[in-house]
């Protein structure tokens, strides 16, 4: 009760959740990460009220779980691994502090949603780089800081993209502004000057690529900006089948490479026919059924200048391109419109969440890959699959290209009944099989979560001997998120 | 000129290095990039120019002090201007001229290597840069029926060079170089066994007084024989002839060609004709003192000063030699010009050209060095796939061949001449 | 303090013996700097008390194992350009890395090459661009290291389509401090090069901030570095003999040098050419530089400035534009676009680039960036820069104009060149999401008006950059320089000593130049 109190004067009494219903719901997540009760969830209002919770947290070695998103859950992050620790909610730190539209970036605090950001966004004629369908409630900040891959790979200069500069406050307590917010000077001074933390990159140090990935281990961000990138003024999309990847692959190289395409990703017909299906489940079979077994999606787009022209010239390259790759672009892909898809995408998914609408919850594995390395990470899955008496022609598979193609994000979806312990049994078995094979051959688990993260780390003593060494620095306490990651 | 008074240029390397490569215009792919063969072979900076340039400050203000390494280091260096283009590429300095310079002070120190000991000892005892019996001088021509400039007179002064002299391997090239401009009806001489060195290359070890003694002493003969031209197939001695001595105040009042310029001329005026096939692809290397070095020599006397603020300038305006107008296409025409011949460039041509490891002195001191830096161009002949190298100065054709012997390759070498004298 | 024998010993038992010296006249070589004239009066630094020339990864890592254990501090050095590399303290070894030369791979399908830290820009270009690439090459010029953790910053002429050092980092392998070899990303688990971030955290962001940590954070060995398209020929056809090369572009690449009626203008131009999307270079390159650049000598380059400054300097502010294509519509709509900015901006095209052998040779020597050394030393002996923070573009002209505004004076009183103050070299990032400029400026040290007028001006952009909220300058160096900035930014200082202290926690790795873990 003292634990309470205590909290209770940081942030006042609505904001100290101790309703058992909402601590259990939170114990857990769609993962199977062993569940955990927090003691408490605590929602602040601000940085301030942010800094004094860590510090009381440091003087109490009471664990802190920062949380941005609402529920749905689905990689562990959220739940705690140790006991008595509180959840820092902070989706009521919402407000949008700055969008600019020349430079393309927005401010916003750490609970703002993608849907939430849209509007802004567009009145300002921007959009934000995406993940593919994010949850309605999944916050940006929590996106980009988990480094989710993005659906425009032109735009993706750095793995660190689309995220900026942030403010945290350290595990220690410590406030910190990364990148360009450092200053001198506070960031209205900074505005003054032309500055819009933009370079996330600093005098001797990169923090952001440091919080970023670390699941909430290393300090809470209370705000953080985000780089943008304009509307267009004309959007030809595109789709391509295809029964194998090599053809695709090709083209997509050029896509990138010559910087032809926006948008750009490749799901296989599970997956395309789930988002399609939308609400109307009972279409997903005749929407996979109809579909080749992959589907490169792209889109070719005109901005402020001769967008006519520009868009006119890229298609006659790309057409060009397609042909040598031995592919075929269309505009309409048995019966699926590719204007109809890139509307659904350049959106958060409806409602529910488009992953639970099959069997209602999804596990997924994913890892970064050179393109040659991901026919054979397929087949790896695809064994673990038959082998765990997962139907592998339920699994559904996303890559992304990424960094401007340098890599793939390369998921794998695997849909399952959350009430069905068989199923979970089955899909536990699987990821433990799978992911060491994937790792010999080729896969990179850049963010490892749950049940992954001793087999990663396994692999990689030097980079968990640093890693420990950082967050001895930032949280010497380790009251930030215990036991995720290698702390 | 001493040391001293390459001060300014001491204080004014950046330190950039472009002295070790070629300059990064031309570079075209990841070998054949470098221009410097010290620190090609021996790595540290000290080895470059501008590590030289570096050492020689630390010298001139106290810091350091002759040590065998550091004489050796200064000795490591085939005098072969690249560094000088490469520099000056983006700069207005002399770097070669600095390399020079340390040389005379180490000489003027008495900081003498064994190896040049001897040579420079015969050079005095014998006046030749090859420890041979002066008396011996004539023997590569005997039986050539050519004007004896010690008896007669002629339109044109052939100066076989030391190395073809006394290298009897090499002699049949000389020979040639006779027999082809008298062929072509040229009134030619030359001086047999009372043909001196040039000095060109006791200058390039730090002997200064061997070149103006040289220079007075072929300025003398030439007088004496009556000679309007003077040609040669060394591409050294055409460097002594036509720069070095014009450097030291002491222009020949002749015209210098070296052998490729007048063959040329006389393939333009239809004296020659090259009408045979000779059905081979060659790559031609340019020789140091022919190419690069062999640009005329600007005199200046001036300062560097300084101009609206703090602007250095040169006054008068100094205008530099780049390497831009060396001796390149001249022998290029000779090869074009035989039916069937096809040349291939190697990467690193005309003012970019890597040196053959002969020069400097370095032939001498330093013969695993020379070698090499030799076999590094035989590597990249081969890699143009071309059957030869051929070229253009004794020295260079000396020191590729022992190479290519050494290593047990195929490449065969030549002289220009020897080629041109097979398509006439 | 000259090294033990016991550690002379370890040392050459680990490189061989021609591979380690302490002669002093190559310690000698090693010392001098030419900027530290400028601040120390003497061009020679300290002496190193040997240098060392590793052939490996192994070879470094025994070296500083070997340096730990015997407490002695090392620095390495690659192409060695700048005062950096230099021993800053007693008792330092240095590490000239020349023998790992290696281009290790180039994939062209995954974009990126793995290099080795002495092959230089120059070389790495010319093998990708038979391959139809090529990559960032830092403005000093492509006779640096091509690994793109060596130079302070590592922006170039083409960053606005190729990004900049921080942000082209792939896989690292890298000596720490310590001795371990940390790999960063994918290649510590096994998997290559292509990634450099994670698991979880990315350790990028210890390894380097906007600047390189300038040898004081351990040995980077290998690193991946992106790559990005090559639309020009795979090999240039070059004609002419140095200095004036003169090569042969297709028709679809083309540049313009343009200059914009005020500093609002050329910021609005920058910001539209940038998100346009249609230049391969949006590279501020001033008239001094340009004059420079395009000539052969220093006197004929005071020549051509004088002849272009009515046309540049006293009109505006001015910019070079390169633009490339890969087929003749794609060429006809950039151009396109970049006329109608100009128009709307009301900026003009100089006649000089326009015509079609300069602007070969200066579309050339910037892709390439041969021309650094002449654009700055060429005329002066020392040059100094300000500035350089990285933020947006608005923000990197605010840079770029307030430089112009404080060298007023020391121009007008004759200690600093008259460059036509708007000196500033800098760029447009990543399609106009970034940028920054560096203020440039050419004094003489041994001129003491010239000297002090040096020091005052850098004096001023600092107060500056504090008082204006112009970021931490690139010349921000060592503990004295983060001391001042670190209590107004953060204090980033006291994080870095942290993370210094973590990582080498002998303090071997020589940090003049970076931070110890020491206040």
């Amino acid at each position: 009760m003292g634990k309470k109190k205590e909290l209770t004067e940081i942030v006042g009494s609505q904001q100290v959740i101790v309703d058992t219903r909402i601590l259990n719901e939170l114990s857990s997540d769609e993962s199977f990460v062993c569940p955990t009760r927090p003691a408490f969830i605590v929602k602040p209002h601000n940085t301030d009220e942010i800094q004094r919770i860590v510090k009381w947290a440091n003087e109490t070695h009471t664990p802190l779980v920062p949380v941005s998103s609402g529920a749905p859950h689905f990689r562990g992050d959220s739940v705690p691994s140790a006991d008595g620790a509180i959840i820092v909610d902070l989706s009521d730190m919402r407000k949008i502090l700055r969008i600019d539209r020349k430079n393309r970036v927005a401010m916003i605090e750490p609970g703002v949603t993608f849907g939430e950001l849209f509007p802004g966004l567009k009145k300002e004629g921007l959009r934000p780089n995406m993940p593919l369908l994010p949850r309605r409630r999944k916050s940006v900040a929590g996106s980009v800081l988990e480094r989710e891959p993005v659906i425009m790979p032109k735009y993706h200069w750095d793995i660190i993209d689309p995220l900026s500069c942030t403010e945290v406050v350290f595990g220690s307590g410590d406030l910190y502004r990364t990148g360009a917010a450092l200053g001198p000077g506070t960031t209205e001074e900074q505005w003054k000057s032309g500055g819009a933390q933009k370079s996330h990159a600093e005098p001797l140090a990169d923090w952001c690529r440091i919080i970023q990935g670390a699941q909430g281990t290393m300090g809470i961000v209370t705000w953080a900006t985000i780089r943008c990138e304009f509307t267009p003024s004309l959007e030809e999309p595109f789709m391509v089948g295809s029964p194998s990847l090599p053809g695709l692959f090709e083209l997509i190289h050029w896509l990138v490479r010559l910087r032809l395409a926006d948008e750009c990703l490749v799901l296989n017909n599970v997956n395309l026919a789930h988002i399609l299906a939308g609400q109307r489940p009972d279409e997903y079979e005749r929407l996979r059924d109809n579909l080749p077994p992959w589907v490169l999606f792209f889109c070719i787009s005109g901005y402020e200048y001769y967008p006519e022209e520009k868009v006119s010239y890229q298609i006659e390259q790309m057409l060009d391109i397609a042909e040598r790759s031995g592919v075929e672009p269309v505009r309409e892909l048995n019966g699926v419109r590719a204007q109809d898809f890139l509307r659904i995408i350049q959106k958060p998914s409806e409602e529910p969440y488009w992953k639970t609408r099959a069997k209602g919850s999804c596990y997924d594995i994913f890892c970064l890959a050179t393109y040659d390395r991901i026919p054979e990470l397929i087949r790896v899955m695809n064994k673990a699959a038959a082998e765990n008496g997962y139907p592998v022609a339920n699994m559904g598979i996303y890559l992304q290209p990424v960094v401007q193609g340098t890599s793939y994000h390369c998921e794998f979806n695997l849909f399952f009944d959350p009430a069905n312990p068989e199923e979970i049994s089955k899909l536990k078995s699987l990821s433990l099989n799978a992911i060491p094979s994937l790792m010999d051959k080729g896969a990179f688990f850049s963010r490892p979560y749950g049940t992954w993260v001793d087999m990663v780390y396994g692999r990689d003593a030097e980079t968990t001997a640093a890693l420990r060494k950082i967050k001895g620095i930032v949280d010497p306490n380790n009251i930030m998120n215990p036991g995720k990651l290698c702390f | 000129m001493t040391l001293e008074d390459c001060r300014d240029d001491l204080e004014w390397c950046s330190r950039c290095s472009m002295c070790k490569f070629i300059p990064m215009e031309v570079i075209s792919g990841y070998d054949f990039a470098t221009v410097c063969p010290s620190i090609a072979r021996y790595n540290f900076h000290s080895y470059s120019a501008g590590g030289k340039l570096n050492m020689a400050l630390a010298m001139l203000d106290g810091r350091i002090d002759y040590t065998d390494k550091l004489v050796e280091m200064i000795y490591q260096c085939q005098i072969c201007g690249g560094c000088d283009v490469a520099c000056k590429y983006n700069r207005d300095m002399e770097p070669l001229e600095i390399l020079y310079q340390f040389r005379i002070k180490c000489v003027g120190d008495g900081q003498l290597l064994p190896a040049h000991m001897v040579v420079i000892d015969g050079l005095r005892k014998e006046d030749n840069m090859m420890c041979g019996s002066k008396s011996e001088r004539g023997d590569w021509a005997k039986g050539l029926d050519v004007k004896d400039l010690t008896t007669e007179k002629a339109e044109v002064y052939f100066h076989a060079g030391c190395r073809y002299c006394f290298d009897k391997e090499l002699w049949p090239a000389a020979r040639s170089a006779v027999s082809l401009l008298l062929k072509a009806g040229v009134d030619v001489g030359i001086m047999g066994k009372d043909e001196n060195c040039c000095g060109g290359r006791s200058y390039e070890i730090g002997y200064q007084g061997e070149l103006t003694k040289y220079a007075e002493h072929n300025m003398e003969m030439l007088k004496v024989a009556g000679a309007k031209v003077l040609v040669t197939p060394c591409a050294d001695c055409y460097h002594a002839f036509k720069v070095l001595y014009h450097k030291i105040g002491k222009k020949l009042d002749v015209e210098v060609l070296h052998i490729t310029e007048f063959l040329e001329r006389l393939i333009k005026e239809g004296k020659l004709k090259p009408t045979q096939k000779v059905p081979m692809a060659i790559t031609y290397h340019d020789p140091c003192h022919l190419g690069r070095m062999g640009e005329p020599w600007i005199p200046w006397d001036g300062a560097r000063t300084r101009g609206s603020g703090q602007i250095i300038l040169h006054e008068p305006p100094k205008e530099f030699r780049r390497g831009t107008h060396g001796i390149y296409e001249p022998p290029r025409n000779i090869l074009k010009s035989i039916p069937g011949l096809r040349l291939v460039e190697m990467v690193r041509n005309r003012e970019r050209a890597w040196c053959c490891g002969a020069g400097g002195g370095v032939i001498d001191a330093f013969p695993d060095f020379a070698q090499w830096t030799a076999l590094e161009r035989v590597r990249e002949a081969k890699s143009t796939e071309a059957e030869a190298i051929v070229t253009a100065c004794p020295w260079c054709k000396r020191n590729l061949s022992d190479a290519v012997e050494e290593s047990g390759d195929k490449l065969r070498i030549y002289d220009i001449v020897e080629i041109l004298e097979q398509a006439i | 303090m000259a090294l033990s024998r016991d550690a002379y010993k370890a040392l050459e038992d680990i490189v061989g013996t021609d591979n380690i010296t302490e002669e002093p006249a190559v310690l000698d070589a090693y010392a001098l700097h030419w900027g530290l004239k400028a601040f120390t009066g003497n061009p020679f630094g300290l002496r190193h008390e040997a240098v060392l020339l590793p052939a490996s990864t192994e070879d470094v890592q025994a070296i500083v194992k070997t340096c730990n254990q015997h407490r002695i501090k090392f620095k390495a050095l690659s192409t060695g350009w700048g005062s950096m590399n230099g021993a800053g303290s007693e008792g330092v070894i240095q590490l000239d890395l020349r023998r790992m030369n290696r281009i290790l791979e180039i994939n062209e399908k995954a974009m990126y090459a793995v290099v080795e830290p002495y092959v230089i820009c120059a070389q790495l270009q010319a093998e990708l661009m038979k391959k139809g690439l090529t990559f960032n090459i830092i403005s000093a010029g492509s006779n640096t290291s091509a690994l793109p953790l060596t130079a302070l910053m590592g922006s170039g002429p083409t960053s606005v389509s190729t990004s900049y050092n921080n942000r082209n980092i792939l896989g690292v392998e890298w000596v720490l401090p310590t001795g371990e070899i940390l790999r960063t990303g994918s290649l510590g688990s096994g998997a290559g090069w292509f990634c450099g971030d994670g698991p979880g955290p990315s350790i990028r962001g210890v390894m380097r901030g906007y600047k390189a940590p300038l040898g004081g954070l351990g040995v980077f060995t290998k690193a991946a570095t992106k790559v990005y398209h090559w639309p020009g020929p795979e090999v240039l056809g070059i004609e002419g003999a140095s200095p004036s090369y003169t090569p042969k572009l297709p028709e679809t690449v083309t540049a313009h040098y343009i200059t914009f009626p005020s500093w609002e203008k050329f910021t609005e131009a920058g910001y539209k050419i940038g998100a346009s999307e249609i230049a391969m270079a949006c590279d501020k390159l001033p008239p001094w530089m340009l004059a420079l650049n395009l000539t052969e000598n220093g006197r004929e380059g005071i020549r051509l400035f004088s002849e272009i400054r009515s046309q540049t300097i006293d009109k505006g502010i001015s910019i070079l534009i390169i633009l490339g294509a890969d087929s003749q519509p794609e060429f006809e709509y950039r151009e396109k676009v970049l006329r109608r900015i100009t128009s709307e901006t009301g900026g003009e095209f100089l006649p000089l680039v326009e015509d079609p052998t300069m602007r070969n040779r200066l579309i050339w020597h910037r892709i390439r960036a041969t021309t650094g050394a002449r654009e700055t030393f060429r005329l002066m002996l020392s040059q100094g820069a300000s500035f350089g923070a990285c933020d947006s573009w608005e923000f990197a002209v605010s840079e770029a104009e307030e430089g112009a505004r404080l060298k007023k004076k020391y121009i007008e009183e004759g200690t600093i060149i008259d460059d036509g103050t708007d000196n500033a070299w800098g760029t447009v990032y990543e399609y106009g999401h970034m940028g920054h400029m560096d203020e440039l400026y050419l004094s003489d040290p041994s001129v003491p008006a010239s000297g002090q007028a040096a020091f005052a001006l850098l004096e001023d952009t600092m107060r500056a950059c504090m008082e204006k909220s112009l970021g931490c300058p690139q010349i921000v160096m060592g503990n004295r320089g983060h001391d001042v900035f670190g209590p107004s930014m953060n204090n980033y200082h006291l994080w870095a000593r942290k993370l210094k202290k973590a990582f080498d926690p002998n303090g071997v790795s020589e940090s003049t130049n970076y931070i110890t873990a020491e206040e």
